[in-house]
């Protein structure tokens, strides 16, 4: 999830519980009969008369349902499926010519790599131009039987190829291990032989 | 690291536009039916004029300020959701810069350390803020250090935490 979109989620989630707060202590201050100029009765037969017995008020409701519900979903379908943005592309120049890069490519390599080298598994790579630094971003399961340094010397290892190839500092490796989801580890425990202690 | 990314869960702002989303799916599905009902296209009454009925003539009663309660105690809850900040997924590991590791990953290894311990039957585990909790049930006193030991190998590099392991003692027939 974009920090663009993650903004917007919280500018309009304090929008409405603020309105649904002020709602709610309107509501109560009614009841409580707190506020002299508000009526103690309601009376809509005017808005019943006004409004809700002309024959475009169900066009209007139908129309403001429908539109909300479309905004929703909207939102709700955006949420669910997964970012897509453009390939992150490095661009450097020598006097040979200029080289363009497509990060993402690297970035699945090195999780490729990863997975070879370290106890892990279900690796997935995504390259990030982190102003001027390229970011490989790993995401990973730990493999249940494993051992943290062997994942310290593949990420160390990656890290040195990584400086090779793009220059001291110019490319940082982060792996981020994760435990096994429960359908991994069931697949994985599916095949192995009980233990006998 | 500078150009390390934090890793975070979705903030539960999400969750809270969430709730309304579908609470404005299902406003969408009822102002529909109601024009469907309002225009004779299905039998019934439209929900809209059932609720202004029953609000005309409402007096302020304390069944309107428990109802005005709980509303403004939904919206406390979305404003606080709003505004906590997003829980980080991973620990940064200090031994080895650019590698994370979450909670849970951390537990399986020291689960499985401990359960690869001979001597052990059973072995879980849980991580908190300062300590790897392991449970083990087991028939000898010294298999605790065994298990502390292997579990110690299992996460060196990963965690600075304290390894604590808690044995129950089982009978061998």
């Amino acid at each position: 999830m974009r920090r663009k979109g993650r903004v917007t989620d919280r500018l309009l989630a304090v929008l409405l519980g603020a309105l649904t707060t002020a709602a709610g202590a309107a509501v109560a201050l009614w009841g409580l009969d707190a506020v002299p100029r508000w009526p103690s009765t309601l009376d809509l037969s005017q808005i019943d008369d006004a409004v809700v017995d002309t024959e475009w008020w169900p066009w209007a409701w139908a129309g403001i349902g429908v539109l909300l519900a479309l905004l929703a979903l909207t939102w709700l379908l955006r949420r669910a499926r997964p970012v897509s943005r453009p390939p992150a592309l490095s661009r450097a120049s020598t006097d040979a010519g200029a080289v363009r890069v497509d990060l993402d490519s690297v970035a699945a390599t090195v999780a490729r790599r990863l997975e070879d080298m370290a106890p892990i598994s279900a690796a997935r790579g995504k390259g990030v131009d982190a102003r001027g630094i390229f970011r490989v971003e790993v995401r990973a399961a730990i493999d249940e039987i494993s051992d943290g340094p062997a994942i310290a010397r593949a990420i160390e290892r990656t890290q040195h190829e990584l400086d090779e190839s793009f220059g001291d500092g110019r490319a940082v490796c982060q792996l981020m291990v994760s435990a096994p989801s429960r359908w991994q580890a069931l697949r994985r425990r599916g095949g192995t032989t009980p233990r006998v202690h | 690291m500078s150009s390390s990314l934090v890793p975070t869960a979705r903030p539960s702002a999400t969750r809270v536009v969430a709730f309304y989303a579908l609470l404005g799916i299902a406003l969408g599905v009822v102002a529909v039916r109601d024009l469907a009902v309002a225009q004779g296209w299905a039998a019934g009454k439209p929900w809209y004029e059932s609720a202004i009925e029953g609000l005309d003539g409402l007096s302020a009663s304390a069944a309107a300020t428990a109802v005005g309660v709980v509303i403004g105690v939904i919206g406390v809850v979305a404003l606080i959701g709003a505004l906590l900040p997003a829980r980080r997924t991973h620990d940064r590991t200090e031994a080895t810069p650019g590698l994370w590791v979450s909670r849970p990953a951390i537990a399986t290894l020291a689960e499985h350390a401990a359960e690869r311990t001979p001597g052990v039957y059973e072995a879980s585990a849980a991580v908190r803020r300062r300590r790897v909790m392991v449970r083990v049930a087991d028939s000898e006193p010294e298999t605790a250090q065994r298990v502390e030991d292997s579990v110690k190998r299992a996460l060196d590099g990963l965690t600075d935490r304290r390894i604590v392991v808690r044995r129950r003692e089982v009978k061998v027939p």
